[in-house]
């Protein structure tokens, strides 16, 4: 019971929105530059964990919705000139659309099968991306994706002159903490209960009356939109979208750091994002071989704290804690 | 007068291995009809069977005089129908109270079952309101299930073993609960091996065996038949 008070007392998504703000001010561009990455990311890995935690739907392709954002923010933006307040959401839209048509199919399979069509729609998506050079720019990717307009930015009280990239980090950050207590308060709704009994047993929740397809297809459906999101903010960070952002690798280590942070808790992806990132940046300026050090890592992960990284924490507060309280109490 | 509930001539089968050979039995509203029967000669399959887990390949389900056999369970369940299987295994992550909130919700029908009314039923489990289903006791989870079951507002219950594995005491709680039940006019079948259990609630049995029934009559011809019971149900 203390785990929930534990977790639910604090508001976490503010705290840490707070302490994220100062990074421009404090760290150094660098700093920033990750702290963009590492909040896009995060946003990507909560958005996966709607269906890995809380549904128990292992996708293999969560990539192509984020894929999917960023090409649509992208050609809105770039090739028609549309405001990025409007093909932000629209990138959402898009994306939780294709997550529709695609998902229709995937919730009719279940388990092992339901990975591998979500997989299969992820590679169909990238070979689109991949030879469609009209709309897409093909392998060459699609460059040059215009920044939004973010000056305003700049003239709020006290932000003083920022750099553009300062400025779109904070934009980043304010639209994953919104997107973050949305998705929140969706996990916490009798919808997101709903979700929790799917995966406790689909059987169980079949037989008191749920819909289990159509809430799936729900829960797949949002996730698709959150990813996209997610995807429209990267197209932006890196100036393009490339067929890459929609390959499977990009599907694989979104579920490493979704499993890395922890499933059973809203912010162990966020925290598996944020240690891949850092690990990747710290490790990769010592060795080459990072690769083989991120596949030493998880291998000490999963058998040590199969819970993941917050899984981790919990159960060593727990143990705290319980030495610390007098036997008789 | 149709039945409210009617199987007939059912065959159920795992894959290979066929485990219902021509069930055929019927409820009528407000019967609490038993299904005795020892380990493994279907009885959970035939729960099974009209529920739509375990769809049957041969006979129909007659629920209300409608064909419902190979329906989705969550469409059975939405007619009417409410389960409490015998693993009684509740949402483990949820509280009781999320359990029975969960369980209203997803019914999609409007029920006479509050969380308070089945409190009122089930007192234990007010208390236990903010307990995760996970850490209640066997006894203490049967009755959730149920309960929970009771939020779908069901017309039939279908209840699978409710007595196994639970200490005498608590078997007795249970069978005055589904004595209120039956008396508030639910129509219940029970499933159960256990014939004091069964014999004390049912008005007619059923006896199961290798699949195929093989005595149906008033519960009160068993109890006074000894020779009969034991011929029947020799363990």
């Amino acid at each position: 019971m203390n785990r929930v008070a534990l977790g639910r007392s604090i508001p976490w998504t503010l705290v840490v929105f707070l302490i994220a703000v100062w990074v421009p001010a404090l760290g150094s561009r660098y700093d920033t530059f990750l702290g963009t990455q590492i909040a896009i990311d995060a946003l990507f890995v909560v958005s996966l964990n709607l269906l890995l935690g809380t549904t128990g739907l292992v996708s293999f392709g969560h990539a192509a919705y984020f894929g999917i954002g960023a090409y649509a923010c992208g050609i809105l933006m770039k090739t028609y000139g549309v405001p990025f307040v409007i093909a932000f959401p629209a990138a959402a839209l898009i994306a939780a659309f294709f997550a529709l048509i695609f998902g229709f199919f995937c919730v009719r399979l279940s388990a092992l099968y339901f990975a591998m069509l979500t997989l299969a729609f992820a590679q169909i998506v990238w070979a689109i991306c991949f030879k469609w050079n009209a709309v897409t720019g093909g392998d060459e990717g699609l460059p040059n994706i215009p920044y939004p307009k973010l000056d305003w930015i700049s003239s709020l009280p006290g932000l003083g002159d920022l750099s553009i990239a300062d400025e779109f980090y904070l934009l980043t950050i304010l639209m994953v903490a919104l997107s973050f207590a949305i998705l929140r308060q969706v996990i916490r709704s009798p919808f997101g209960r709903m979700l929790t009994t799917i995966r406790d047993n689909p059987e169980r929740a079949a037989f008191i009356g749920l819909n289990v397809r159509a809430y799936e297809l729900a829960a797949f459906v949002v996730a698709g939109g959150f990813a996209g999101l997610a995807g429209a903010l990267y197209g932006i960070f890196n100036r393009g979208a490339f067929a890459d952002y929609v390959f499977w690798s990009k599907s694989a280590e979104v579920l490493i750091m979704t499993i890395l942070g922890g499933i059973n808790y809203f912010w162990g992806p966020p925290v598996g994002a944020f240690a891949l990132v850092w690990l990747n940046q710290e490790i990769t300026s010592y060795t080459q071989y990072w690769p083989f050090v991120l596949g030493v890592v998880l291998l000490v992960l999963l058998f040590g704290f199969p819970g993941g990284i917050v899984g981790g924490l919990v159960a060593g507060y727990e143990r705290l804690r319980r030495m610390l309280r007098p036997r008789h109490a | 007068m149709t039945p409210l509930l009617a199987v007939e001539d059912i065959h159920t089968a795992y894959g290979l291995s066929r485990v219902l050979f021509g069930v055929s039995l019927e409820i009528a509203a407000g019967e609490c009809v038993c299904l005795l029967g020892r380990n493994g000669v279907g009885k959970t399959t035939t729960m099974r069977s009209i529920m739509g887990l375990t769809p049957p390949s041969r006979g129909r389900v007659l629920w209300q005089g409608r064909d419902i056999a190979g329906w989705a369970p969550h469409r059975v369940a939405r007619t009417g129908i409410g389960f409490v299987p015998e693993d009684r295994r509740i949402f483990a992550e949820l509280t009781v109270w999320e359990n029975l909130d969960v369980a209203g919700r997803a019914a999609g029908r409007r029920s006479r079952w509050t969380v308070e009314a089945v409190f009122e039923l089930f007192p234990v489990l007010r208390a236990l309101r903010d307990r995760r289903g996970g850490f209640l006791s066997g006894g203490e989870q049967q009755m959730l299930t149920i309960a929970r079951t009771l939020m779908g507002n069901p017309d039939l219950l279908l209840l699978d073993e409710p007595s196994e594995g639970l200490a005498p005491l608590v078997v007795e709680t249970l069978r005055v609960k589904i004595g209120e039940l039956k008396t508030q006019g639910l129509t219940i079948l029970l499933a159960e091996q256990g014939v004091d259990f069964s014999l004390a609630l049912a008005d007619r049995v059923y006896v199961l065996e290798k699949g195929a029934i093989r005595f149906s009559g008033a519960a009160a011809e068993l109890r006074a038949d000894k020779a009969l019971l034991h011929r029947l149900l020799s363990f």
